[in-house]
C-alpha cells in the first residue's frame, strides 16, 4: 500500500512537473521570440543568456548550442544570423511546448 | 567523462531506489508486464548515460513513470482478479493423466520434447511417473507426480 501511494505522489509529480516545465519553456521562447518581432533584440539576447542553462536541463544540446552559436553571431554583428535564431527557438518551443500535437 | 561518471552513478542510485520500489519480485520470477518494465528501465537509462547530448532529465522522468506505472499495475491486479487474468492469462494444463493436450501445446508453443526435458529437470524419468504438467504464469512449469511413483530424486 505504501509503495502504491508513492507511485501515485511520483507518477503525479512527473505530470505536474513535465507539464510545468512545457509551458515555462513555450512561454519564454514566446518572449523571446516577441522581443525579436519588437525589434528589442539585445533584451531577446540576454533573456536568452540568463535562462539558457535553466532551459538545457529539458532541452538537448545540440538545440541549446545551435540558439547559441546564432545569438553569438548577432552579437558580433552578422545581421543575417537573427532569423536562425529565432527559427532555432522556435524548434524548442515546438519540442517541449505541453500538449498532444505530434504525439504519434 | 565526468559527466558519464555522474550520469551512470546519478542512474544507478535511481534505478536501486526504482527496483525496491517496485520490489523483490522484479529480481525473482517476473510477470509479463515486470519483464516490460525492467526492458524498459534498462534501455531508458542506458541512453542519458552514454548520450551526452540527451538531458538527464529525458531518461529520469520516463523510468519514474515507467516504474510508477508498474508498482500500479501490480496494485491493481493484486485486488482484481479479471485484471490480473488479463495480464498475465491462466496456467496451461500441457500434460494431464498420460497425454499431450495437443491444442494447449500449440497455445503455449511448447513442443512435448521440452516437457520431456522439464520433466527429467525435476528428477522424473519417464513420463509415465508424471500425473500433470502445468505452464504457470511465471512461465515456468510445474511436474506434478502421480500419487504411486516417486520422482528419481539424485541421490535419494
Amino acid at each position: 500500500m505504501d509503495n502504491f501511494v508513492i507511485a501515485i505522489i511520483l507518477l503525479v509529480l512527473v505530470f505536474v512537473f513535465t507539464a510545468a516545465s512545457g509551458v515555462l519553456i513555450s512561454s519564454l521562447c514566446d518572449r523571446i521570440i516577441g522581443l525579436c518581432d519588437s525589434g528589442s533584440v539585445k533584451e531577446a539576447l540576454s533573456l536568452w543568456n540568463e535562462y539558457k542553462n535553466a532551459v538545457s536541463f529539458f532541452v538537448r544540446d545540440s538545440e541549446i548550442d545551435t540558439a547559441d552559436t546564432f545569438a553569438s553571431k548577432f552579437e558580433s554583428g552578422d545581421a543575417s544570423a537573427l532569423p536562425r535564431f529565432i527559427e532555432s527557438i522556435s524548434e524548442i518551443k515546438a519540442t517541449e511546448r505541453f500538449g498532444f500535437l505530434n504525439l504519434f | 567523462m565526468t559527466v558519464i561518471l555522474t550520469r551512470a552513478l546519478v542512474f544507478y542510485i535511481l534505478l536501486t531506489l526504482m527496483m525496491k520500489l517496485m520490489g523483490k519480485r522484479q529480481i525473482g520470477e517476473m510477470q509479463l508486464s515486470e519483464l516490460v518494465t525492467t526492458v524498459l528501465m534498462s534501455e531508458l537509462a542506458v541512453l542519458p548515460v552514454t548520450d551526452g547530448d540527451i538531458p538527464l532529465l529525458h531518461g529520469l522522468l520516463p523510468m519514474l513513470t515507467v516504474s510508477s506505472l508498474e508498482v500500479v499495475v501490480s496494485y491493481i491486479s493484486r485486488k482484481s482478479a479479471r485484471f490480473r487474468r488479463l495480464l498475465n492469462g491462466n496456467p496451461i494444463t500441457l500434460f494431464e493423466r498420460g497425454a499431450f493436450i495437443e491444442q494447449n501445446l500449440t497455445k503455449a508453443r511448447v513442443s512435448q520434447d521440452d516437457i520431456e526435458a522439464q520433466c527429467r529437470i525435476n528428477g522424473f524419468a519417464e513420463m509415465k511417473e508424471v500425473e500433470t504438467v502445468i505452464l504457470e504464469r511465471t512461465g515456468k512449469m510445474s511436474v506434478l507426480p502421480k500419487k504411486n511413483p516417486k520422482p528419481n530424486q539424485s541421490g535419494e
